[in-house]
């Protein structure tokens, strides 16, 4: 977003007040091959998923699988918020979920290929235990048994 | 958060970061931080090249040694806010009181459904667009004080979700017509204009008051949801 000095005084307290890990080290997995032979997965916090699927809820920690064959036009998300427009992400849900863009990248050969699953989370989370305990761990499984190399993370 | 579980599980994780200040702290292996409003992190809608640029810049960082990286993404500069305006801040038109909202959502339902190339991302209350004129009219009665229930609301769904889903997919619906009529206008005038000028705008105003005079801090809650 431009910068937090362009929200109002509330929203930006709000954000700023949204649980953050304090953390002194960093992970560092380095890639074992070039994009170009990787298989790439996107997991989003966009609260996007399939229409059959149960809507999430504010805080909701659970996630959902989306097949990457589906189309971007066929997600529906249940994040809805005062605090962003929607309306963009309807038209062109590459705004959050870069479905076709990853796609356009694999036929150019820029990327390997796309994994058969990626997930979606819901965002703007106050209590992040769940998720860094419990589904998160849960989704790294998935995306290894997968063969994943790359995963690309997407907020709205 | 996330990008650290997976990345200490093996795998290799590149984020995209809307907030700055928070990828500072929560030091993702690889991040690229992008100045776009919320509700926008790969690029603008329709803009390929944008959103290419920005998945480009990101996969960059796969070629760094060591972590944290975090790359800022340099986007044009344009006339647009962070979150968007609120009721509070947009004045209603007269005009606007003088349209009937039942016949301003059928319109734009009947626009909806003759649009071949839209999106019909109107699912989340799983209430048949053709059954719009009752939701409508049903939207109506409850914000103006009659609680009585939706005959077709899901069963798994209780009602202030129920509500709230509602009110969304009428209101991406709204936009949506005004996106396809006025593809150039910005978010934001497209928000000053359902909220100033149109039946709908009115109707968020008088939902929200009536949820917010609840005694129950989930009904206010709820109504601070609507509009605000």
């Amino acid at each position: 977003m431009p910068s937090l000095d362009r929200l109002p005084e509330a929203a930006r307290a709000g954000i700023l007040s949204l649980a953050i890990e304090e953390v002194t080290s960093t992970p560092f997995h380095r890639p074992a091959k070039p994009l170009a032979q990787s298989r790439v997965a996107i997991v989003t916090t966009a609260g996007v998923h399939l229409p059959g699927d149960k809507p999430f809820v504010a805080g909701d920690p659970t996630y959902r699988m989306i097949p990457s064959a589906t189309d971007g036009a066929d997600l529906l998300q249940s994040h809805t918020s005062l605090g962003f427009d929607r309306t963009g992400i309807m038209a062109d849900p590459n705004v959050v979920y870069p479905i076709d863009r990853l796609r356009e990248m694999v036929a150019e050969g820029v990327i390997g290929e796309l994994a058969p699953r990626f997930y979606s989370f819901m965002g703007a989370q106050r209590d992040v235990a769940p998720i860094k305990n419990v589904m998160a761990p849960e989704v790294a499984a998935h995306l290894l048994e997968d063969g994943v190399d790359v995963v690309l993370l997407t907020p709205t | 958060m996330i990008a650290r579980v997976l990345e200490g599980r093996g795998l290799t994780t590149v984020a995209l970061s809307l907030v700055r200040e928070h990828s500072v702290r929560i030091k993702a292996p690889r991040a690229v931080w992008v100045p776009f409003p919320f509700g926008i992190s790969v690029g603008h809608r329709n803009d390929v090249r944008e959103q290419r640029a920005v998945l480009d810049l990101a996969f960059s960082t796969l070629t760094a040694p060591d972590g944290p990286v975090l790359l800022d993404f340099v986007a044009a500069n344009r006339p647009e806010r962070a979150a968007p305006i609120q009721a509070s801040g947009v004045e209603v038109e007269a005009q606007a009181r003088t349209i009937d909202f039942v016949a301003e959502v059928e319109a734009m339902r009947d626009r909806m459904l003759q649009r071949a190339d839209a999106h019909p991302k109107i699912g989340l209350s799983r209430v048949d667009p053709k059954d719009f004129s009752a939701l409508a009219r049903w939207l109506a009665r409850y914000a103006s004080g009659d609680e009585s229930d939706f005959a077709g609301r899901p069963a798994d769904v209780e009602l202030l979700p129920f509500i709230r889903f509602a009110v969304e997919d009428l209101r991406v619906m709204y936009a949506l017509d005004r996106m396809h009529a006025r593809p150039e206008e910005s978010s934001d005038e497209r928000q000053v204009w359902l909220l100033g000028s149109t039946a709908f705008g009115i109707f968020l105003r008088t939902l929200r008051d009536h949820l917010e005079a609840s005694g129950d801090p989930k009904v206010k809650a709820a109504g601070f949801g609507i509009a605000r």
